[in-house]
């Protein structure tokens, strides 16, 4: 196996790892950890894998990953993925790309732990959660929409990069947190048109909570091309 | 209230769904695959779903919870789950008018509505969302002191066109800005902005920083007024 991904399905982080393999088209071994309600990530026997006590854990052979980052740089480096997801030449784009990777931990911050608060019930400050997942929306809206006036769909330029995937799940999860608090999408345009172009790549997958949009299937019927509507039944 | 802007057209593409709210509305606001503009009540007739989480499907939109289609007519035609059904006329989401002018989606939801009066030639910059009440945001906007684009010293005069419709002209850049403003709530409004058609990437950029500067004031005033 190219590695192993201990792994937990409705972690936003793990589904950044997993939706990049899948993505490039590799296969792992995936080992599921009992997160909720068990905590066996921080039991013992996973603590002897990862210190860190975190989930996902990207394994291969010595090497033991805990950071999301680190994982998708060396899945970019390691199965050869093509350039744009890491510009090998462009010191720039890979300044950039540090940039929002690092915004992806101030997603993690606020709107994964409002939604694991929202999933389980973990203890937090939802006013300073709240306050931080909008103004982190924010920020991400207003870079896209100055990127949409370049003709750009992405974080950095017109194709995806590692950035994209981690800033991704936790921007699509929002609305999870909770209902009229400012985390739905109805007020982000930009946001919603990016999600959309990051669904429709190839080898997206989709994870609880960040759907496949039924419309890309077009193996299923078009119901209104195969049979025509009846018009005028209704003023 | 007549005509309301919910949207940049930009921002809706061909075969996407979108929400907005006008008034105590709740709609669902659509585009089919061949471009026809749909604006209803966001709720499926079947179980009460938000139609906005739905699917465009071809010239159909369809319900996320069991699929239920409906077409340009807001008619329910075909159910998944009885796929040789062909279902009553009866069933059907309630219809308002909406129509595209001047780069920007409108929707009434009275009976009577008078056309959007609205330049042509426009290019759209951006929605943007407001946490404080449109009063308060207007009073930031009539009192600010600033240069809306950071290389233009010569200053701005707002002409209220209406209630909804403010433009922003630098007195000496060939610089105007379009503001159309929507009530969300008590504690909630967006603007959608367009500016002059000649307008370039870089001008585009700094009037979005501009909104979001005023967005900070606004904000920040209204939470200073409230507390």
């Amino acid at each position: 196996m190219s590695f192993t991904l201990y792994d937990y399905a409705l972690s936003g982080n793990c589904y950044k790892i997993r939706l990049f393999a899948n993505i490039l088209n590799v296969e792992y071994e995936r080992i599921a950890v009992e997160f909720y309600p068990g905590a066996e990530h921080r039991s013992e026997k996973m603590l002897q894998i990862s210190p860190a006590g975190t989930l996902p854990i990207l394994k291969k052979d010595d090497m033991v990953l805990s950071e999301t980052s680190a994982m998708l740089f060396w899945m970019a480096k390691n199965f050869n993925a093509a350039d744009h997801w890491w510009p090998e030449n462009d010191v720039a784009a890979q300044a950039q790309i540090i940039q929002w990777m690092g915004f992806a931990s101030d997603l993690t911050a606020t709107i994964g732990q409002g939604r694991l608060h929202a999933l389980f019930q973990t203890p937090i400050d939802k006013d300073k959660i709240v306050k931080g997942g909008r103004a982190a929306l924010r920020k991400i809206e207003a870079h896209l929409t100055e990127q949409s006036f370049d003709g750009f769909s992405f974080l950095t330029g017109d194709k995806p990069t590692i950035a994209d995937i981690a800033c991704f799940p936790y921007v699509a999860l929002s609305p999870d947190v909770g209902a009229n608090i400012g985390l739905d999408h109805d007020d982000y345009p930009a946001i919603r048109n990016w999600i959309y172009a990051l669904k429709s790549l190839n080898g997206f997958i989709p994870m609880p909570g960040i759907y496949a949009m039924h419309e890309l299937k077009d193996h299923e019927i078009d119901y209104g091309a195969q049979k025509p509507f009846k018009t005028g039944a209704a003023q | 209230m007549t005509n309301v802007a919910v949207g940049l057209s930009k921002d809706l593409p061909n075969g996407r769904v979108m929400r907005a709210i006008v008034g105590e509305q709740d709609l669902v606001v659509w585009r089919s695959k061949s471009g026809v503009l749909s604006a209803w009540d966001n709720r499926c007739p079947h179980r009460g779903m938000r139609l906005s989480h739905g699917f465009v499907r071809g010239e159909a939109l369809a319900c996320v919870y069991h699929g239920w289609h409906y077409d340009k007519t807001a008619t329910c035609r075909y159910i998944p789950a009885h796929p040789e059904l062909e279902p009553p006329e009866t069933i059907k989401a309630q219809r308002f008018s909406s129509t595209e002018k001047g780069g920007l989606i409108w929707v009434s939801i009275e009976e009577q509505s008078t056309e959007p009066s609205i330049p042509d030639n426009l290019k759209a910059i951006r929605s943007i969302s407001f946490a404080c009440p449109m009063m308060a945001l207007k009073q930031v906007i009539r009192d600010l002191d600033f240069t809306l684009v950071k290389d233009d010293n010569s200053g701005w005069v707002i002409q209220e066109k209406s209630d909804d419709q403010w433009m922003m002209k630098s007195i000496k850049a060939n610089i105007s800005l379009h503001l159309f403003f929507q009530n969300l709530s008590e504690q909630t409004c967006k603007i959608h902005a367009l500016a002059n058609s000649d307008c370039a990437p870089d001008t585009m950029k700094k009037m979005s920083q501009a909104l979001e500067h005023i967005r900070r004031l606004a904000e920040k005033h209204y939470e200073v007024v409230v507390s």
